[in-house]
C-alpha cells in the first residue's frame, strides 16, 4: 500500500530545505502515536525535533521562528494544516512545510503548490 | 299438594302426546327443526292413528262402594262451601280456580280441575286445576280424546285407573295419575264439563265418601256457575284464548318460514347435532363445506368429531362443556377436514334444545377467505421487514462509503506510524554503537500500532457484517467509545470536535452491539451533517450516557448544528422522510426500528441554546442485579 517510506522521502524533502542538520524540525499532529512515531524518526536522524498535538499550540511556542521545517498532519480539528501554513506564510515565515495526507486530494494539493510545500501522499 | 314441587321441576316434560300446539307449552325447537331441515312438512297430529283400548278395561267406578269409606267431614265440607260463597261474590271470574283448590284439599287430591267445553264444543279446555298438574292450566284436548269426552258421553260419575292404556297421551304428564275421578258438569241442565280429582300417589285410593264430596261440590259449581251472569262470557274468554293460541300457532309458521329461508340461504351452514357429534341433519351449504352429499348425512355417516383434526377435538370439548353448562357456545374459530382431505377454516357456534339436552343447532361459517386475506397480510409484513433488513444493510455499507475517507484515515495511521517507528529503529541500529534501547523502544511502539491498526480493521468488518438480532451483554460505553473512534477522521476534517459524557457505573444493556453502534455511528454522521451546515458558531457534538427510572440507558447525541424545525421533527423518523439533499430517508427509520427491537425509543428534541439532540433509551441486561454484587 504504501509507496515509498517516509523516510526517503523526507531525505530527499529535507536535503532540498535544510542545510543544517542542527535544524529544528516541527511536527504537529493530533494522533499521538503517529506524532512519536515520526519525532524518534527525526531524532534517529540527528534532527532537533519539536512536536506538539495542535497548530494553537504550535504557534503559542517561543521557539516557533526556530523551525525551519514543518511535517503537519492535513486533518486535524480546529485548525487544519494547510490552515496553519497560510498562517505561518501571511506572518512572514515562510516556512517548507511537509503535508501529511491520507490519499492525494486535488483541492488540497492546489491549494499548498504555491507555498514551497510537497504533498507527502500515503495509502496510495 | 307434597308432589307441587316435583311437578314444577319437571314442568319442561311435560309434552302432553305428540300435539305439541295441542299443549300450552310452545312448540320446541327439536320437534320443530328437523322439519325445517327436510323440507318444511309439519308432523301430523297422532289423535286419529292411537289404537283405543276399551273404556271398561280402565273403569274402576264399581269399586269406589265397596272400598271402606272414611266418615264424612262436614265441618270441613261447609267451610268449603262458605269459601266458594265468599269467592262468589268478590271475585266471581276466580270461581272455578277456588273450586279446584276446594276439592284438593277436600279429596286429599294431587290434582284437581275443571275443565270446560269450547263454544263449538269441540275440545275441552282446561279452566281450572290446583296441585301437581297445575302448570297445564289453559291446555286442552280435542272433545273425543281423553276421558273428560267418555264422562261427558255418559253422563255419569267414573274411576280410572290405568288410563293411560286408552289415551297415550297421559302417559308423558307427569307426575303420573294413579287414579281419576271424574263428574260430569252441568249448566241449565246441560253438560258443559267435568271435574276432576287425580291421585298421584298408589296408597290413595278414592272412595264413595269422594265421590260424594265431588258432587256436592259439583252441584254447588253448577248453581254459582248459574249466579254468574253467564257462560257467554267465560266462552267469549274461551274463545278469546283460542285466537291466541291461533296466533301463538300463526307466528310459529311464521317464524318456521324465516327459518327456512335462514336455513336454505347460502349465508352459513347449519346442522342439527347430538352430543355424541353425530349430525342428525345439515343443509347445503354445510355439507358443500365438507364435500359430502345428502346421501353420507342420511345414512347416519356424518360426525362432528369425524370431520374435525384431532388437534381441535379438546376445543371442541371445551365448547361442549360450555354448552352443557350454560345452554350456549360462544362463536370459535376451528377447521374441518373436507372429503378430500383439506382443511376448512370456519367459525362455528351452538346452542343446546332445552326440552331434550342432548341435541342442539350448530352454525357453521366459512372463513376461507377471510384466512387468506389474513395470510397475505402476514405475508406483505414478512416481506416489508425483509426489505427492511436489506436496506439496513445497504445503509450500513452507504454509511460505510460516505466513511471511506475517515477510515481509510484511521487505517493508515497506525500503518504510516509502523513505517516510521520500523525506520527509526532501523537507524538507531545503524549507528555505531547501536542505540539498542531506543531501538527497542521504536519496535514497542510497532507492536502497539500493529494491534492498533488490527483494532479497527476488526471494527469495520463488525460493521459490514450482516447478522441478525442477537442478544448480548453491551458495555454502552466502550460501545460509543469505539464509534467514536470510528469517526474521529471524519470529525477532525470538518473541525469539529467530539465531547464524550458518560456515566459511571451503567449497567450492562442486553442487545446487538453491531446494530447499536449503527444507531450511534448513523446519529453522528447526522450530527457532523448538521454542524457543517452552519457556517459560524461553535462546531462541538457532545455524547452522553445516563442511567434512567426502570431499567434502561439514555445515549443523547447534541450537536451545535441549525435544530430541527418544528415540523419535521414529527416526521423525520419516517421511512423516505429527508431533509437532505440526495438523502434516502432511510437512516432514522431504521434506527428507530433498531432501537424498538431493543425495548427502547428514539426521539429528537431542541438543544439550548441551538442544534438538536436525538436520544434513545435501551433496556438494560437482566443480569445486572449479579454484576453488582
Amino acid at each position: 500500500m504504501i509507496s515509498f517510506s517516509m523516510g526517503l522521502l523526507l531525505d530527499w524533502c529535507l536535503a532540498s530545505f535544510i542545510s543544517s542538520s542542527k535544524a529544528v524540525i516541527s511536527i504537529i499532529d493530533d494522533d499521538e502515536k503517529f506524532r512519536a512515531a515520526t519525532t524518534d524518526l527525526m531524532r534517529a536522524m540527528d534532527f532537533m525535533v519539536e512536536a506538539f498535538p495542535s497548530a494553537a499550540e504550535c504557534l503559542a511556542s517561543p521557539h516557533v521562528h526556530r523551525a525551519c521545517c514543518l511535517i503537519v498532519d492535513v486533518q486535524m480539528p480546529r485548525t487544519s494544516g494547510t490552515e496553519l501554513h497560510s498562517h505561518l506564510v501571511e506572518s512572514g515565515y515562510a516556512i517548507p512545510t511537509i503535508l501529511v495526507m491520507p490519499y492525494p486530494e486535488n483541492s488540497v494539493r492546489a491549494r499548498s503548490w504555491h507555498r514551497w510545500t510537497k504533498g507527502s501522499s500515503f495509502g496510495t | 299438594m307434597k308432589t307441587t314441587d316435583k311437578a314444577v321441576q319437571s314442568a319442561s316434560d311435560i309434552g302432553i302426546g305428540k300435539t305439541p300446539v295441542e299443549s300450552k307449552l310452545v312448540w320446541s325447537a327439536s320437534q320443530v327443526a328437523p322439519s325445517l331441515l327436510n323440507g318444511g312438512h309439519k308432523p301430523d297430529t297422532a289423535e286419529a292413528s292411537i289404537p283405543r283400548e276399551p273404556l271398561e278395561s280402565i273403569l274402576r267406578t264399581e269399586e269406589l262402594l265397596k272400598r271402606l269409606s272414611r266418615p264424612p267431614d262436614h265441618q270441613k265440607e261447609n267451610s268449603a262451601l262458605v269459601a266458594l260463597v265468599s269467592a262468589l261474590t268478590e271475585s266471581p271470574e276466580t270461581i272455578l280456580q277456588t273450586l279446584a283448590d276446594k276439592i284438593l284439599g277436600l279429596l286429599h287430591a294431587g290434582s284437581a280441575g275443571v275443565s270446560l267445553l269450547t263454544k263449538d264444543e269441540k275440545r275441552f279446555y282446561w279452566a281450572a286445576i290446583a296441585g301437581a298438574w297445575r302448570p297445564h292450566i289453559g291446555g286442552g284436548t280435542p272433545r273425543d280424546f281423553g276421558p273428560c269426552g267418555d264422562v261427558l258421553d255418559r253422563g255419569i260419575p267414573m274411576l280410572f285407573s290405568h288410563w293411560e292404556r286408552r289415551y297415550p297421551y297421559l302417559s308423558t304428564a307427569i307426575p303420573h295419575a294413579d287414579e281419576g275421578l271424574l263428574i260430569p258438569f252441568y249448566v241449565s241442565g246441560k253438560a258443559v264439563g267435568t271435574i276432576w280429582a287425580i291421585a298421584h300417589d298408589t296408597d290413595r285410593k278414592f272412595d264413595s265418601e269422594d265421590l260424594r264430596l265431588l258432587e256436592s261440590m259439583g252441584r254447588f259449581a253448577s248453581a254459582a256457575y248459574q249466579a254468574v251472569e253467564s257462560i257467554e262470557g267465560l266462552k267469549l274468554e274461551i274463545a278469546a284464548r283460542e285466537r291466541a293460541e291461533a296466533a301463538v300457532r300463526q307466528r310459529a309458521s311464521g317464524l318456521e318460514a324465516t327459518l327456512r329461508r335462514l336455513v336454505d340461504s347460502n349465508i352459513m351452514g347449519i346442522i342439527i347435532w347430538r352430543y355424541d357429534g353425530q349430525i342428525l341433519d345439515a343443509n347445503e351449504t354445510f355439507l358443500r363445506l365438507v364435500g359430502y352429499d345428502r346421501n353420507d348425512l342420511e345414512s347416519g355417516r356424518l360426525n362432528c368429531r369425524d370431520l374435525t383434526p384431532p388437534e381441535w377435538h379438546s376445543a371442541d370439548e371445551r365448547r361442549l362443556e360450555e354448552i352443557a353448562a350454560t345452554g350456549t357456545a360462544q362463536p370459535y374459530e376451528k377447521e374441518y377436514l373436507h372429503k378430500n382431505g383439506n382443511r376448512v377454516p370456519v367459525m362455528v357456534g351452538g346452542a343446546v334444545f332445552q326440552e331434550t339436552g342432548n341435541e342442539g343447532v350448530g352454525f357453521v361459517v366459512d372463513v376461507t377467505d377471510r384466512k387468506t386475506a389474513e395470510a397475505a397480510v402476514r405475508r406483505s409484513e414478512e416481506r416489508y421487514r425483509q426489505a427492511q433488513v436489506e436496506l439496513t444493510h445497504a445503509n450500513r455499507v452507504t454509511t460505510l462509503g460516505q466513511l471511506s475517507a475517515s477510515i481509510a484515515h484511521e487505517v493508515n495511521q497506525p500503518i504510516s506510524a509502523i513505517v516510521n517507528n520500523a525506520s527509526a529503529a532501523l537507524r538507531w541500529l545503524d549507528k555505531g554503537p547501536p542505540d539498542l534501547e531506543k531501538a527497542r523502544q521504536a519496535l514497542t511502539r510497532i507492536v502497539a500500532n500493529g494491534s492498533r491498526a488490527g483494532e479497527v480493521i476488526g471494527r469495520m468488518r463488525a460493521l459490514l457484517k450482516k447478522t441478525p438480532l442477537r442478544k448480548e451483554a453491551v458495555e454502552i460505553n466502550e460501545a460509543i467509545l469505539e464509534v467514536v473512534a470510528v469517526t474521529r477522521g471524519e470529525t477532525a476534517n470538518n473541525g469539529i470536535s467530539v465531547k464524550t459524557q458518560l456515566a459511571e457505573g451503567m449497567p450492562l444493556i442486553q442487545g446487538d452491539r453491531v446494530q447499536l453502534q449503527q444507531v450511534i455511528l448513523n446519529l453522528l454522521m447526522n450530527a457532523i451533517e448538521a454542524v457543517n451546515s452552519v457556517g459560524e458558531g461553535p462546531r462541538e457534538l457532545m455524547i452522553s450516557t445516563a442511567q434512567v427510572p426502570s431499567q434502561s440507558v439514555l445515549i443523547a447525541v447534541r450537536d451545535s448544528g441549525p435544530g430541527l424545525p418544528l415540523v419535521s421533527r414529527e416526521r423525520i423518523f419516517d421511512a423516505f422522510y429527508t431533509t437532505k439533499p440526495g438523502g434516502l430517508g432511510m437512516g432514522l427509520s431504521i434506527c428507530q426500528s433498531i432501537v424498538e427491537a431493543h425495548g427502547g425509543r428514539l426521539w429528537a428534541t431542541a438543544n439550548i441554546p441551538r442544534g438538536a439532540i436525538f436520544q434513545f433509551t435501551v433496556a438494560a441486561h437482566s443480569d445486572n442485579a449479579d454484576r453488582e454484587l
